[in-house]
């Protein structure tokens, strides 16, 4: 079966330029999604995943943040030469986000059953009968909400953690979209809650289609819930390819290294490998490759040049000059 | 090996106003219900569970920062709620901590110099000088991996990793016997993670310390702990040797608990369905075994009989009717 590709970022590059200089948040970054497939893009804190994300929802800061040069190609149409009128009206319904603290996402002032129902409004359904109603219900029973004809009632703070990022997520698919982003969706919620959302997230993803990109810094969801996989540190994508060969057989040491200072259930206890340094200043990043200070297998040429993306033999990809 | 601590039947309960402006109405929260355990010499123990199961309650009351409801605490054989106020001084000598958020825990308008200090000037400010004090500071700073020229700067202007490392530098300068860590790298990325825990590990072989760390992620406290107590609501379900529990868990919360854990291998098949619900309320907690609403094996007795901790077999011990029963119809 041949998968359309949904969403296509080109040589993406977003750039922050504040006093003290010009921050190279995403510099370069190429990637696609298909549908009903999901894409992670892992890193450290910093390392530009979710301005990525923001990017192609064009919702990167204003004004210190500008998308400089690529591509956003999502169903053959470049989103960045779209007008923000129409920008309004493909998100949500084309592409939807799920952000990190859903505390912070909803309106403490509303109930959820206003909240749900925002999206239902823009897409102008007459609110006079219990259309909307029936809608909202309906979607809630999708994220698995107990009882959603009485807890739709209540307000943000009556819900748990896991309850509130179900309401988040449906929000998100409330108006079928095909591309669902989710920024670290899971961060702020217990193991025993991670997994339901995880599963639920999968669930609703075989149901409709969709194709998702899931940014974490946990590998171990990486590896769970996702076909594809992007590593990326300080800006750029240093591997990506299927989580089985990017995991099993790393080709860029930044990944290697990641893999082996992990430390993974079922595993005898002993010394990790450690990575030394700290990730780069984006402001002072180091000339050539980006990693080379931290590297255990530096060149001479990493130093100078930024290493070429190299096509690896299992179909994915990396920049190391290691591979030429 | 004698225990350095130990814990008999430690409960806390905080008093919680739940209605009322001028007759107020109070329910108990029961934070810690009921727990014991004891940390050996040298070990490394680790207490497990997720949010609101109280374990970071447990450090709070071991480092005399709540007052026990009842119970006891011993360190080396002392109980110390009963310290005098200058033993209380040489408690908090031998038994130090170092907080999950260095960032929040560091004072802000303090160099790095007085940070690391300040223990020293309070204990032992009087007995030592001046040129003492800052001899024993760096030679600290060097111990945790830093460079001495940041014994001048604000935490502000260090990394996430390296205010960490000051706030480990803080803890173990006075050569405590035992270090609690709450949460230690969590606020960490991946690559600065495998560093602290390296460096926590070296310190604890050089200095002959005892640690007691609580956190939520299980694949490091697998790789960090020689024994391990997994909390749920105020109780511990399930406590022993790392390597019995982890290669054997027998307690259906801890089993789930380990399985919802996402493993960085791809193609892995989960086996175990995923709890169902949320952990309970502790204000109002489940009658009998707290955990039986989320448990696939839960009979009548569960609901009726709260499990008692036993030992299944020589340092593994369960509260579990599912598992104990039988144990008793053999005995």
């Amino acid at each position: 079966m041949t998968q359309k590709i949904i969403l296509a970022v080109e040589g993406l590059k977003t750039y922050f330029f504040t006093r003290a200089g010009v921050v190279k948040a995403v510099d370069g970054v190429s990637f696609s999604v298909k549908e009903g497939e999901s894409l992670g893009i892992a890193g450290e804190s910093g390392c530009g995943k979710s301005i990525t994300c923001l990017s192609i929802v064009r919702l990167v800061p204003q004004p210190a943040g500008r998308i400089i040069s690529g591509k956003i190609l999502f169903e053959g149409q470049d989103l960045l030469v779209k007008k923000e009128k129409e920008m309004r009206q493909w998100r949500g319904k084309r592409i939807s986000m799920i952000l990190q603290d859903p505390l912070t996402s909803l309106n403490p002032c509303y109930t959820i059953e206003n909240q749900v129902s925002e999206p239902y409004k823009i897409e102008g359904l007459n609110n006079g009968s219990n259309n909307i109603r029936k809608k909202v219900i309906n979607v809630l029973k999708r994220v698995r909400i107990p009882s959603p004809e009485r807890r739709m009632r209540d307000y943000p703070f009556q819900f748990s953690g896991g309850m509130r990022q179900r309401v988040l997520a449906a929000i998100a698919i409330a108006r079928d979209p095909r591309l669902l982003i989710a920024d670290e969706p899971t961060t702020s919620l217990d193991v025993t809650i991670q997994d339901q959302f995880l599963r639920l997230l999968k669930d609703m993803q075989q149901q409709t289609n969709m194709g998702l990109v899931m940014i974490t810094h946990d590998l171990g969801i990486v590896a769970e819930t996702c076909d594809r996989v992007a590593i990326m540190y300080a800006g750029k994508i240093v591997e990506r390819g299927t989580v089985e060969n990017v995991f099993l057989n790393p080709a860029h040491p930044y990944t290697e290294a990641l893999m082996e200072a992990l430390p993974k259930m079922g595993s005898k206890r002993k010394r990790l490998f450690q990575i030394e340094g700290e990730p780069p200043n984006l402001l002072r990043l180091p000339g050539g490759c980006s990693f080379w200070p931290r590297c255990h297998k530096a060149m001479d040429i990493c130093q100078t040049q930024s290493p070429p993306v190299i096509s690896l033999k299992n179909g994915g990809e990396a920049s190391c000059w290691l591979l030429c | 090996m004698a225990p350095v601590l130990e814990i008999k039947s430690l409960v806390k309960h905080f008093l919680f106003v739940t209605d009322g402006v001028i007759l107020r109405k109070y329910k108990m929260l029961k934070a810690v219900d009921g727990v014991s355990f004891s940390v050996d010499k040298g070990a490394c123990f680790g207490i497990a569970g997720e949010s609101g199961s109280g374990k970071t309650t447990i450090s709070r009351l071991i480092l005399l920062l709540e007052k026990i409801t009842s119970g006891k605490i011993l360190y080396e054989g002392k109980d110390i709620s009963k310290l005098a106020r200058k033993d209380i001084l040489w408690y908090r000598m031998r038994v130090q901590t170092i907080f999950q958020d260095a960032a929040s825990s560091l004072n802000p308008r303090m160099r790095v110099r007085d940070i690391v200090s300040e223990p020293l000037e309070v204990q032992l400010g009087k007995t030592l000088t001046k040129k003492e004090i800052m001899e024993r500071t760096e030679e600290m700073i060097r111990l945790v991996g830093l460079p001495t020229d940041k014994l001048a700067n604000y935490p502000h202007e260090l990394s996430g990793g390296q205010k960490q490392r000051v706030a480990i530098a803080k803890a173990v300068i006075l050569h405590p016997a035992l270090v609690i860590l709450d949460e230690p790298v969590s606020a960490l990325d991946v690559s600065i993670r495998a560093q602290i825990l390296n460096l926590l590990s070296d310190i604890q072989a050089q200095q002959d310390l005892t640690y007691l760390i609580i956190a939520h992620d299980l694949a490091m406290l697998q790789h960090v702990t020689t024994d391990i107590g997994v909390m749920y609501l105020g109780k511990i379900v399930e406590t022993g040797k790392t390597e019995n529990v982890f290669n054997e868990p027998l307690h259906p919360y801890t089993k789930a608990l380990f399985a919802a854990v996402p493993w960085p291998v791809p193609g892995r098949v989960k086996k175990a369905p995923s709890l169902k619900g949320e952990i309970g309320n502790p204000l109002d907690p489940p009658s009998g075994c707290r955990f039986h609403q989320r448990c696939e094996y839960a009979k009548r007795i569960c609901r009726e009989a709260e499990p008692l901790l036993v030992e299944t077999r020589p340092g593994h011990s369960v509260a579990c009717h599912k598992i104990n029963e039988p144990l008793w119809r053999a005995s």
